[in-house]
């Protein structure tokens, strides 16, 4: 049976491993938006989704936790199964003896001090530290910043020789900062996999710690039966999670992965999954004071951070406009703060290529959350991708109606800049541009136009910004809303239907 | 009796033209004056087919434009992300039927592109025009990236000297301009000389040195259209070019045909004042032309058919 299952989790997981990584590579706009609702099913975004209504996935992960442990971890998590195949891989190099893995002591101040610091910075409105952390997200972001351009290149150059099927790709959403952070988080996860097995995911990634805390209730557990177990320790030699001793014919059932690799190889049926809720009471462990200190301290951090929330509200806020324009559906900064993990879906999925990862134009909290840049292009008026790919509700998912009424920034001009004035030339590219009419042309002189902007209208999807030919300064250029407002929906300018029969000329 | 003669034979001469037109392997040989040959055609009252049928006919058929072998490329205007009935993009019925001519007429490929403002998989879709084009048998083009245009250098332009124009309107031996009438708040009017701005890579330039200076040197490039087919099935006559709704499109049913860009602009914006008040003056970009050669503003000089479908 466990043969069956361990079969079933890697097949399983490989699988999803690779659906996922398409939803960010980008590879084909088919593939994508086919599975684009994988990532839904990932713990964060399903815990956002709790927090913002549709409970179903969270309550399906958290019953399935309680049930069996963090299978979430094994099957699911992308970056879990990730790093399984690097210790896979770099198990095939390693000498037999350094293959085996060996009982450690769990690190338990470490995890639940992280765990308890990011629960309290959401607790405080920010993702930040989550962010860094969540493994979703994480993998989200090295497909999209490190692999990405990989793809792009192979396709480039793929594009010389088959001209006709593959078209030319640029990497223009690059952003130093979050491709660095990227590559250093690809490259610990490798090495502490490589080296460690599961280290990640038992000490430092908060949705481990938390599946782990669940874990240790869950009605079957991976357990060894004693009568039957001869101390071989073939089962502790082959946990990734280091959590079996085989002397102590204990398993620490919060950093056990649900991997199933100990039940296959033990040769007398000595460890398997066992109902834990049998009546005999005589396991109970004794209490060990790092556990005791864990739980004080992460006590103090929670009550500290809702203490922050309560008595030091609204520090932010202080100006309404900002240079930083969050992408339609984000509401505002601080709603985007609140509940984006930069897992860089949107970014993916954007085929206008305006969103970009910020670096500090958000603030140092802001750190990698999705920007839009209009130096590359404009934000699409019908398109809607980035909030119907968005797993999290950071980007609450609009209609194309009703996003065509979101305004995300003003347009901006200054006139002194504008061609028109400077040259005395035709210009009217914003004019052009502009999907609403915000921005038209009215009389300017000798029968020159000049454009001019209607605010209430404008939705700052930064066409105009984007094709102002003004240099060095552009004449015209969006200013954010931090908190985004309504545009008026754009009048009909009725026309009378008109029959010409003649030809005019 | 002569000037019946005279007719007679000019009746027998457009039908022969006609049949070359539909079998031109057997009258290929015979070669076509000039002085026999309408400059500019218009033709209103019709599908768009339709009405690409019959200007196409009175022009002298596709045959003298496109030779067996000859591989064409097509540039409507696909700048936006708009369906066709919001008159944003040209009609993707008459670029279908462009193309079906262009392979009755022996061409080894047809090739459509655009470089387009809004993002462009998007305009290729919702314009209708790649699909149309698929059904055609034709292929789109990428002209999305710089990657895709060469420098070339224009002796003759003013402002202009030098400009990037897509590999495909350099390396076909064809080219067809298939603009949509509209009005345009920079240029005023985009027609066929506008609509070749969607050749080149950079705009932004054109747009800070004098725009219409700029499009009129354009125009001297040394590969020219062999025809502009101006579509003007559904005009834009207002909040051009890129429109906010069907409240800015009126129903002209009408088509434009000339070798001229000049005299085909000139036309259309004649045509275009009597739903709204424009004049050649305004899109100066016309008469700017002129002043380079490219074409005439007289077209009460040229020979003109009007049909009336």
């Amino acid at each position: 049976m466990y043969k069956f299952l361990r079969g079933f989790r890697i097949v399983f997981a490989i699988l999803f491993l690779i659906v996922i990584t398409f939803v960010f590579a980008d590879i084909g706009d088919k593939a994508a938006s086919l599975f684009k609702s994988v990532i839904k099913i990932q713990f964060v975004p399903a815990l956002f989704g709790a927090l913002t209504g549709i409970a179903g996935v969270f309550v399906t992960l958290i019953v399935v936790t309680l049930l069996f442990g963090r299978v979430y971890c094994s099957f699911l998590c992308p970056v879990g199964i990730f790093q399984d195949i690097v210790s896979f891989i770099a198990n095939i190099f390693k000498s037999r003896k350094k293959r085996l893995y060996k009982y450690a002591k769990p690190h338990r101040m470490l995890r639940y001090v992280i765990m308890t610091l990011t629960v309290a910075l959401l607790l405080a409105g920010s993702t930040t530290l989550l962010l860094k952390l969540d493994p979703y997200s994480n993998y989200g972001r090295i497909s999209e910043n490190v692999l990405r351009p990989v793809i792009i290149g192979v396709n480039n150059m793929g594009m010389s020789l088959f001209p006709d099927t593959f078209y030319y790709m640029n990497y223009q959403t690059f952003t130093f900062g979050s491709v660095i952070f990227s590559v250093l988080v690809l490259v610990i996860l490798t090495v502490m996999s490589a080296l460690r097995g599961r280290l990640y995911c038992n000490t430092v990634c908060p949705v481990g710690s938390l599946l782990g805390l669940i874990s240790k209730y869950s009605v079957f557990r991976i357990a060894i039966e004693k009568t039957k177990c001869t101390h071989c320790r073939l089962c502790e030699l082959a946990c990734k999670s280091q959590c079996i001793s085989a002397k102590n014919e204990q398993i620490d059932s919060s950093r056990c992965v649900q991997c199933y690799n100990c039940a296959v190889l033990c040769k007398h049926n000595a460890i398997g999954f066992q109902f834990a809720y049998e009546k005999k009471a005589h396991d109970k462990q004794p209490v060990d004071a790092g556990r005791r200190k864990a739980f004080i301290t992460s006590a103090g951090i929670l009550s500290a951070a809702l203490a922050t929330k309560i008595f030091a509200p609204k520090l932010r806020a202080a100006t309404k406009s900002t240079k930083a324009i969050a992408p339609p559906g984000a509401t505002s900064i601080d709603h985007l703060k609140q509940y984006c993990t930069a897992c860089h879906a949107c970014i993916a999925k954007c085929p206008s290529r305006v969103l970009r990862p910020a670096s500090t134009e958000y603030g140092l909290d802001g750190f990698m959350l999705p920007l839009m840049d209009y130096r590359n292009g404009y934000c699409n008026y019908d398109c809607t991708e980035c909030s119907g790919v968005c797993p999290n509700h950071a980007l609450i998912a609009k209609k194309p109606e009703e996003k065509k009424t979101i305004q995300i920034g003003i347009a901006n001009f200054v006139k002194e800049n504008c061609i028109v004035v400077l040259d005395g030339t035709d210009c009217g590219a914003c004019d052009e541009h502009c999907p609403t009419k915000a921005v038209h042309m009215v009389s300017f002189r000798d029968g020159l136009l000049i454009p001019e902007v209607n605010a209430s209208l404008c939705v700052g999807c930064g066409g105009c910004e984007y094709i102002c030919p003004g240099r060095p300064t552009k004449a015209i250029f969006v200013i954010g809303n931090k908190v985004h407002l309504s545009a008026t929906l754009p009048e009909q300018q009725k026309q009378e239907e008109k029959t010409v029969t003649d030809f005019g000329f | 009796m002569e000037r019946r003669n005279f007719l007679k034979a000019l009746a027998l001469g457009s039908a022969a033209s006609m049949i070359q037109w539909k079998t031109n392997k057997l009258f290929a040989a015979l070669p076509a004056t000039p002085a026999q040959l309408n400059d500019l055609v218009a033709v209103m009252g019709g599908e768009p087919d339709q009405l690409y049928a019959k200007a196409i006919e009175s022009m002298g058929g596709i045959g003298r434009f496109v030779k067996k072998g000859q591989s064409v490329v097509i540039k409507p205007n696909i700048g936006w992300n708009k369906a066709p009935e919001l008159a944003a993009d040209t009609n993707p019925l008459l670029v279908s039927a462009l193309i079906k001519d262009c392979f009755s007429a022996g061409a080894s490929e047809v090739a459509v592109f655009d470089h387009t403002c809004d993002e462009w998989r998007s305009c290729y879709k919702t314009s209708g025009i790649e699909d149309a084009v698929k059904a055609a048998g034709g292929k789109m083009l990428f002209a999305h990236e710089e990657k895709y245009y060469r420098q070339v250098s224009l002796p003759r332009g003013k402002r202009l000297k030098t400009v990037k124009v897509h590999e495909a309107i350099l390396d076909y031996d064809v080219w067809l301009n298939v603009p949509i009438l509209k009005n345009h708040g920079g240029a005023r009017m985009t027609i066929a000389m506008k609509n070749s701005m969607g050749v080149v890579w950079d705009r932004r330039y054109w747009h800070s040195n004098d725009l219409q200076q700029c499009i009129a040197d354009f125009a001297t490039l040394n590969k020219k259209p062999a025809l502009n087919i101006v579509d003007a099935y559904r005009i834009m006559t207002q909040n051009g070019p890129q429109g906010k709704g069907v409240n800015d499109v009126q129903l002209a049913k009408a088509i434009f045909m000339s070798i001229d860009p000049v005299a085909v602009d000139t036309a259309a914006v004649a045509f275009f004042s009597q739903y709204k008040e424009m004049t050649i003056n305004d899109a100066s970009h016309i008469k700017l032309g002129e002043e380079l050669n490219v074409g005439t503003t007289k077209i009460n000089e040229l020979k003109v058919e009007r049909i009336r479908l």
